[in-house]
């Protein structure tokens, strides 16, 4: 469905990724895990068509179709959704104008508004609650909660989640294992982008490892934990 | 004596109102495009003008004040969209010293065009009415207070269309956070046209809406622009209600002290104004948060 | 190697400017002594334009500044020509060492409006106040040149022709000296990257200041040479349109090149007069070729030669 070959990106000078290259099929969920400043996020971004960073070189496609260079509303209409590391919930808008945000462009009746948000309501009760609380109100999980949601809403056909369970409590992280497998339920694909390996291997179906810009291991968690120089190295187990 | 002084102060007040309303357009549409763009629109002050000139063009052949006032408002949105694909999107990427270059660039080039086409005797329109109605102790003109009225009933229809509307929803989102509006499939790049247009028109209706007080003339951008970047400041780039309220306080300082004083030293006045704002507060006097 | 064949361009324009009165006709030779006169003034701006990497529309006010700070002195105490000179270098110097000032603590787009604002109240304040002559500005008589033991009339357009190109040859060889000196490496920094040169441990504020100090000092000198040529000194010179015109001629010229700002003077005053034969609005023009050349040729005319010059090099 995804696939990223030989993947070039800079930020000006700075040569971040040196030839990436992985797929993630329908509905799987597929993680890059690594230290920090490896590239993953890079990746992610360069997938999604933002900018900076600048993709110099390599192959993107989905779906078969060429979206290497695709401005990043292109890529969202053709069922790619995006919960960036920041969350970058919109502040002053409420939670319902986040979330229905990207359905307004599409366009979509009332009544599907409607029932995509009790879609959403029952995964995310809380949400419910918050209708018409401006986004910079919200504590950090339920920011969190609320980027996922606003990617789910979409139905989306892959799901790029950078660093979801940065800064949340072990139960939240808990709550986001779960939404994954959910997700994986709904044959959503997942490309997540950990730094907490832990939680990573967890949910996913496959491994990638990446350092200094390039993909280092290929494979599927048990593979992994096999590894255990790998384990040492990426863990400090 | 002292109630002729008095009289002349109150007549001042008003005056500070209608002139602080006319300044408000103007800044809202610059505010607006900054806001939502980060471009500072040195050509602002232009699309006045050809607001102003459109407004007058019409009128002569209609004779109809508010017709004119629509017609500018749409020709000047139009002519900012045109501007913004031409000018501004083939240098989005570079340093902001090229997008105010090539602003600068068009407000020199807008001028001497007017200029071309309409020769260097400034032109006059009428008040759409003449009718003064007693305020206070003095007569004031209902025009100029129905300025005021015009201006208040665009911010408010402006005010609801962003919050609003589908499109208005795209545009505070873009301002809030262009990247992810764009990851959510905003067509950003229409965003911006949009708003552009928008706030050109914004000022090319305060063009036609003055043009009876101070008629229309080919420099009439550069006299308002050196107001409304103080005004923007003051109140904050970005925020509609600080453009607003500081537009207020400007018009009405500036009124007010050329009469008490002298008009020099009233822009001087507020020249110190956005000297003391800028060091003080430089995110302006009516934002809450720092941008 | 480059620096014999520099060395020897220099010396054929320089030869060139020396015999152009021979050549050029009295009008021609009227606007190349304006030509030399406002390029002084563009490569004064290119210090902070193009070397520092401020955008100042206020430019004007220093060049306006220098002019009457000359003609008061004409004017209002009889002075000669040297005192005057230095006058009207000293107000526009004190005026840039304030606004350097400021530059340290209002940045970017909020300091060029500053500067736009503060040229625009002082044009207002010369156009207002009665001792400054108001709307008619100020006439004088020119003093004579005084050079020890003889003097010579700087009414006469040759020597005039004369007096400008020294001063704007010694403008040049000292404003080339500066930016090629350790102190105009900093500046090109403050433009590049202004925390790292902070970082490395310059003062940045002192070179700041500095540099509008030297600019202030130029551009002042620029409006000292003009008034004397004009006679008189008028608020239209401090108008906004000066600014302008100095940043379009810098730009096309090529900013940061400090050679480029004076052929993109020759280059606009020449084409303006020449468009100016047909047509009445040639600023039309003008600003039309600004824009095209902010969008497709930022660099400028000089700075695009050099870049493919060092680029076919390559």
């Amino acid at each position: 469905m995804l696939t990223v070959k030989d993947l070039h990106s800079y930020y000006d000078k700075a040569h971040i990724l040196q030839g990436v290259s992985f797929n993630v099929d329908e509905g799987q969920v597929v993680c890059l895990i690594g230290k920090n400043g490896m590239g993953k996020s890079t990746t992610v971004k360069s997938i999604m068509g933002i900018a900076p960073p600048q993709i110099k070189s390599g192959q993107i496609t989905f779906d078969a179709r060429d979206i290497t260079h695709l401005a990043s509303n292109k890529v969202s209409q053709l069922g790619v959704s995006y919960v960036p590391e920041e969350r970058r919930i919109f502040p002053l808008l409420t939670v319902r104008e986040n979330l229905t945000l990207g359905l307004d462009v599409v366009g979509v009746s009332k009544d599907e508004k409607a029932k995509a948000l009790s879609r959403i309501f029952e995964y995310f009760p809380r949400i419910q609650e918050r209708l018409n609380q401006l986004g910079e109100g919200l504590s950090g999980g339920e920011q969190q909660m609320l980027a996922i949601a606003r990617a789910m809403i979409m139905k989306p056909r892959l799901i790029l989640m950078d660093e979801p369970t940065e800064g949340l409590m072990p139960l939240l992280v808990q709550e986001i294992k779960e939404i994954i497998a959910t997700l994986k339920q709904e044959r959503i694909a997942v490309l997540l982008v950990e730094q907490s390996a832990a939680m990573a291997l967890d949910v996913s179906d496959i491994v990638y490892v990446m350092e200094k810009g390039t993909i280092l291991f290929q494979g599927t968690p048990k593979t992994f934990r096999d590894d255990s120089k790998l384990m040492k190295e990426v863990l400090g187990v | 004596m002292q109630e002729q002084l008095m009289q002349e102060i109150l007549m001042q007040i008003l005056n500070g109102l209608v002139f602080g309303m006319i300044i408000a357009l103007v800044a809202s549409g610059l505010t607006l495009i900054f806001g939502i763009m980060d471009v500072i629109n040195f050509a602002h002050g232009e699309f006045y003008m050809v607001g102003a000139y459109t407004g007058w063009f019409v009128i002569g052949y209609t004779q109809n004040f508010w017709l004119a006032l629509i017609v500018a408002f749409f020709f000047v949105g139009l002519f900012g969209a045109v501007v913004e694909v031409s000018t501004l999107r083939p240098i989005r990427g570079r340093a902001p010293l090229y997008t105010l270059m090539a602003m600068f660039g068009l407000s020199i080039f807008a001028q001497q065009v007017i200029l071309m086409i309409f020769g260097p005797i400034a032109k006059e329109v009428k008040e759409p009415l003449a009718t003064k109605i007693p305020l206070f102790a003095l007569e004031y003109p209902l025009y100029r207070l129905l300025i005021v009225a015009i201006a208040l009933g665009i911010f408010i229809s402006f005010w609801a269309f962003l919050k609003k509307t589908k499109y208005g929803t795209w545009i505070r989102a873009t301002m809030q956070d262009n990247i992810m509006a764009s990851a959510l499939g905003i067509p950003v790049r229409l965003v911006y046209t949009l708003t552009f247009a928008l706030g050109c028109a914004l000022a090319a209706a305060s063009g036609v809406l003055v043009a009876p007080i101070f008629s229309v003339y080919q420099s009439m951008g550069l006299a308002v622009i050196v107001t409304t970047f103080i005004v923007v400041v003051i109140g904050g780039m970005g925020s509609l209600l600080g453009s607003i309220l500081a537009a207020i306080i400007i018009g009405e300082l500036q009124t007010v002290s050329s009469v008490l004083v002298s008009p020099t030293y009233a822009k001087i006045f507020s020249f110190l104004a956005l000297i003391g704002v800028l060091l003080i507060r430089p995110q302006g006097l009516f934002t809450i948060s720092k941008r | 190697m480059k620096h014999k064949k520099f060395s020897l361009q220099v010396l054929i324009i320089v030869m060139l400017l020396l015999a152009a009165p021979l050549v050029l006709t009295k009008y021609y030779g009227q606007l190349l002594t304006e030509i030399l006169i406002w390029g002084i003034l563009a490569m004064a701006l290119d210090l902070i334009l193009g070397y520092i990497g401020i955008i100042s529309f206020g430019h004007a006010a220093l060049f306006g500044l220098g002019a009457y700070g000359a003609a008061i002195c004409f004017v209002k105490f009889g002075s000669g020509l040297w005192l005057g000179l230095a006058f009207g270098l000293l107000v526009p110097v004190v005026f840039a060492v304030g606004v350097g000032g400021l530059s340290l603590y209002i940045k970017g787009a909020y300091f060029t409006i500053i500067t736009l604002v503060a040229a625009e109240i002082i044009h207002t304040i010369f156009l207002s106040f009665p001792i400054f002559g108001g709307e008619n500005g100020l006439n004088f008589n020119v003093p004579m040149l005084n050079l020890g033991f003889f003097s010579i009339s700087l009414t006469e357009r040759l020597h005039y022709y004369y007096f400008v190109l020294f001063f704007f040859l010694l403008s040049y060889f000292i404003c080339r000296r500066i930016t090629q000196s350790p102190m105009g490496k900093v500046f090109q920094a403050l433009k590049d990257n202004e925390e790292r040169a902070k970082a490395i441990g310059y003062d940045v504020r002192r070179y700041k200041i500095v540099a509008f100090v030297i600019s202030g000092f130029f551009s002042g000198l620029s409006g000292i040479l003009y008034v004397i040529l004009q006679r008189y000194a008028n608020p239209d010179f401090l108008h906004f349109i000066i600014s302008g015109e100095a940043v379009i001629w810098t730009l096309i010229g090529g900013m940061g090149t400090l050679f480029g700002p004076v052929v993109g003077t020759a280059f606009v005053i020449l084409l303006g007069d020449l468009l100016s034969t047909w047509m009445q609005n040639h600023l039309v023009v003008i600003g039309l070729i600004f824009i095209i050349a902010v969008i497709f040729l930022p660099k400028g005319i000089v700075g695009t030669i050099r870049s493919r010059w060092y680029a076919s090099k390559l």
